[in-house]
C-alpha cells in the first residue's frame, strides 16, 4: 500500500491573501506533478503558541497525498525551506490514523483568533 | 505511616479506546501539559507507558508547528 503523507504547512499569515493562495496553489502543483494529492485542508489563519520569525500569527494548510516518485519528499521539502512565505513545515509519513474526517477542525479553530487576525489586516 | 489516599488513577486513551494520538489535536494534547507548558508525567496522570511515548512524541510535534507552546507562564 502506498504510503500516506501529510505535510503542515505554516505561511506568513501577515502576506495578502492572493499571495497566500498562490502559496498554496504551488506546492499543491509542485505535489501533484509526482504524486496524488489525496486532500488538502484549510486550517485558516491561527495564532502562533510562540512567536516564529517575528510571527505572531500563520496560515495552516495540511495536505495528505500519495508519492510516486522516490525523492518527491525531498523535493517538497527543499521547495518549501527556500520559500520564504513558508514560516514552518512538518512532514509526517503513516500516520496510522490516516486522514482526519472531511471539516473535522473547521469547528476547533477559536473564533477569537480569527477576528484578531482581521482586525490586524483592517489596520493596514 | 502513610495515610495519603489512594485514588485509582486510570489511562485516558485507554479507556477513550484512542489507538493513535494525533499531535493535531490541540484540545487533547493541552490535558496533558501543565500550566507552564511542561508535559506532566505519568505518575500525575495515570497514562500508561506506551501511551505515554507516544503522547510525548505527538505534544513536541505539535510543539514544532506552534500549536502548542515549549513554554508559557500560565495557558489558557
Amino acid at each position: 500500500m502506498a504510503k500516506l503523507y501529510e505535510t503542515v504547512v505554516l505561511i506568513d499569515a501577515m502576506l495578502e491573501d492572493a499571495a497566500i493562495e498562490a502559496t498554496v496553489e504551488k506546492f499543491r502543483a509542485l505535489i501533484a506533478a509526482n504524486g496524488e494529492i489525496l486532500r488538502v485542508d484549510r486550517w485558516g489563519k491561527r495564532r502562533l503558541a510562540y512567536t516564529i520569525a517575528k510571527r505572531t500569527h500563520a496560515d495552516y494548510v495540511i495536505y495528505y497525498y500519495n508519492a510516486n516518485k522516490a525523492g518527491l519528499i525531498a523535493e517538497v521539502e527543499r521547495a518549501l525551506r527556500l520559500d520564504e512565505s513558508v514560516i514552518r513545515f512538518l512532514t509526517v509519513v503513516d500516520n496510522p490514523v490516516g486522514m482526519p474526517p472531511e471539516n473535522a477542525h473547521a469547528a476547533a479553530v477559536p473564533d477569537d483568533v480569527l477576528t484578531a487576525v482581521e482586525t490586524d489586516d483592517k489596520e493596514d | 505511616m502513610s495515610i495519603r489516599r489512594k485514588k485509582k488513577k486510570s489511562c485516558f486513551f485507554t479507556e477513550n479506546k484512542i489507538e493513535h494520538i494525533d499531535y493535531k489535536d490541540e484540545k487533547l494534547l493541552r490535558r496533558f501539559l501543565n500550566e507552564r507548558g511542561k508535559i506532566v508525567p505519568r505518575r500525575m496522570t495515570g497514562t500508561s507507558a506506551s501511551y505515554q511515548r507516544e503522547l510525548a512524541e505527538a505534544i513536541k510535534r505539535a510543539r514544532h508547528v506552534a500549536l502548542l507552546p515549549f513554554v508559557s507562564d500560565s495557558m489558557r
